[in-house]
């Protein structure tokens, strides 16, 4: 069972994401800011990360360069979630780390089509929904 | 944050985002919610949630609509919510996209109001919002450009942010309290939370109050009407102070007019054929005082001074008014050389209950040059001196007495005249009381003894009625006289 990373400091989103990620077969583990993401992808070694940008401590941002900069976990996808589609934001992203990017609000088939395509890339598989 | 990181997003895309993540949880907790209970078969309630879900489509969708950096240039120009969201409807959406309902209700006071801020959207957001509620505005995005804004028209209220590049508002504030044209206009800091303190510090200083960022609107609406209430009752305060100022001014000038009046009156002093002059000092700008002389016929030298009880402009009209009659001779079937006649027809002519219930006193003498005597009379007034030059070189001194009522105090009196043949060389000094009832610093009065005592002395100097005028301030101590000083010389 694949198992995700998500990263998210506001409660009802963690809780609304989570519940319909588990709904989807995925396991779901959770970090509440930049700092406690960065160390659960260590400790928790998950399939990807769901990485929210605006988090207090440290921002999404700093939390992706520090991931993508240990060799132990610079292979997890991290797919960034931005609330604003600001432009520039995607680039940012990706120049930041982020394998992939999404906004908000979340739509779950395109959110979900994104986590299979970067869990295809590093060789591990969706669960079937 | 690290210089990669965005940059600090803008108030609007902060709203954005605020607003969008409500939304956010009741879409994406419907959505839930139905795959749920489709799990468990249940499906009655699917149409509802999906009613909700749809309309949190059309919230998401309007908030970007609107509050897009163009979608919101279109709001503030005065296009609402509801008339672009969904034209002739009442969807739900729409309705709920207008419940937080702002007072922008006209004003109660309208003014003319200056918004300093260096963050166009901020400025422009404040100055639509003041100009819906009936405000005219102007912008500044600095503090000097406000100065320079303020120099050159009128306003009522200066809204001014705390934290702004180039010159700030502490800065700004401190300028306009230090110039005399700004510094009567109210001034209202306006500021993040984080920066309460130098918001006390601008209190300190003058500005009239404070408004937090962001604003509530009926916190402002509440703290500009109060301030432009105060402006008003400050501007109309001055007004009347300027009105009274300019009356007071206006009064002045005309008691000064009056006063040159009175004195444009008095004779001029002469020489021939005697030597006459006169010291004349008011107490205020009007006084009760009046004197003159004029020749009656070739023989007959007429010489008068009278006091109006009090002073000022009531007594000096008074006093103008009987001084005219005497020098134009107009009492009727009076014979002017007579004095005791002259001062019983002035009794009949100005009795007090017709004069304001003001009365005077009075000495009148009438020179007989070819017998060289004086004949003279006395309405209730202090003697005459006449000075006497002695053979030794020194001076005798006579006072020229005659008993009588002052004049307007009871109707019918007569007055009798005295007379008495004046040495050639002789000098007759006519006064009021105001020459020698003089109280000192120390609230004690000088005696009649003493003032004699000078005129014998001086009295014969040509600059002697100065010197009287001098001693008499002298003694005064540097107080203002309390009575008109007026004395009248004449040199036979």
């Amino acid at each position: 069972m694949a198992r995700i990373l998500l990263v998210e400091d506001n409660e009802m989103n963690r809780d609304m994401l989570s519940r319909r990620l588990t709904r989807k077969g995925y396991e779901v583990v959770i970090a509440v800011d930049g700092k406690q993401g960065v160390d659960m992808a260590t400790s928790e070694n998950p399939d990807l990360i769901l990485m929210d940008m605006s988090l207090p401590e440290i921002d999404g941002w700093e939390a992706t360069r520090r991931i993508k900069a240990d060799p132990a976990v610079s292979a997890i996808p991290v797919i960034a979630l931005t609330a604003h589609a600001m432009a520039g934001d995607r680039e940012q992203a990706l120049a930041a780390g982020c394998d992939d990017y999404d906004t908000k609000p979340i739509e779950l088939p395109r959110l979900l089509e994104k986590i299979a395509a970067q869990l295809a890339r590093v060789g591990k598989s969706a669960p079937v929904a | 944050m690290s210089a990669e990181s965005p940059s600090k997003e803008s108030p609007l895309a902060k709203l954005r985002h605020d607003l969008r993540t409500p939304i956010n949880h009741i879409l994406g907790y419907s959505e839930l919610v139905s795959e749920e209970l489709a799990d468990q078969g249940i499906d009655s309630v699917a149409p509802d949630l999906a009613k909700i879900r749809d309309a949190a489509q059309r919230l998401l969708a309007m908030v970007g609509e609107h509050l897009s950096e163009e979608g919101f240039a279109g709001l503030v120009e005065g296009r609402s919510l509801e008339s672009s969201a969904a034209p002739g409807s009442k969807k739900p959406a729409a309705s709920i996209s207008t419940t937080p309902a702002v007072d922008d209700s006209a004003a109660e006071i309208p003014g003319r109001i200056l918004v300093v801020d260096d963050n166009a959207e901020n400025r422009e957001t404040l100055a639509r919002r003041l100009q819906r509620q009936g405000h005219s505005t102007a912008m500044a995005e600095n503090g000097a450009e406000a100065l320079e804004i303020l120099r050159r028209e009128p306003f009522d209220l200066v809204l001014l942010d705390v934290m702004m590049p180039v010159m700030d508002g502490h800065a700004a504030l401190d300028a306009m309290k230090s110039d005399a044209e700004l510094r009567h206009i109210p001034v209202i800091m306006i500021s993040a939370l984080d920066e309460l303190e130098s918001v006390v510090r601008c209190i300190e200083i003058g500005a009239e109050d404070y408004l937090p960022k962001p604003f509530n609107p009926t916190l402002l609406r509440a703290r500009i009407g109060a301030s432009l209430e105060k402006k008003k009752l400050r501007d109309q305060e001055q007004e009347y102070l300027h009105t009274i100022e300019r009356t007071q001014r206006r009064l002045s000038e005309e008691l000064q007019e009056a006063g040159n009046y009175v004195q444009s009156i008095f004779p001029a002093p002469t020489e021939k054929p005697f030597r006459i002059d006169w010291k004349y000092a008011p107490s205020m700008e009007l006084g009760g005082d009046a004197f003159g002389y004029h020749w009656i016929d070739d023989d007959h030298l007429a010489i008068y001074l009278l006091d109006v009880c009090g002073h000022g402009v009531g007594a000096s009209l008074l006093s103008v008014s009987a001084i005219n009659v005497l020098r134009s001779g107009s009492l009727p079937e009076t014979d002017f050389r007579d004095p005791g006649a002259v001062l019983a027809g002035l009794n009949e002519a100005f009795p007090m209950e017709q004069q304001n219930n003001m009365y005077f006193t009075i000495w009148y003498g009438v020179y007989h040059r070819p017998t060289r005597v004086l004949r003279h009379a006395s309405g209730g007034h202090p003697p005459s001196l006449l000075l006497i030059p002695k053979a030794d070189g020194g001076t005798d001194l006579r006072e020229l007495r005659s008993p009588g009522m002052l004049i307007g105090a009871m109707p019918g009196m007569t007055y009798g005249s005295d007379s008495c043949e004046i040495p050639p060389g002789s000098r007759l000094l006519v006064l009021c009381d105001g020459t020698y009832e003089i109280k000192r610093p120390d609230g004690t009065m000088i005696e009649f003894e003493e003032f004699t005592t000078f005129m014998r002395e001086h009295g014969t100097r040509p600059d002697g009625l100065d010197a009287l005028l001098s001693w008499v301030k002298e003694l005064r101590g540097g107080q203002p006289l309390e009575d008109d000083f007026s004395i009248l010389r004449v040199e036979f």
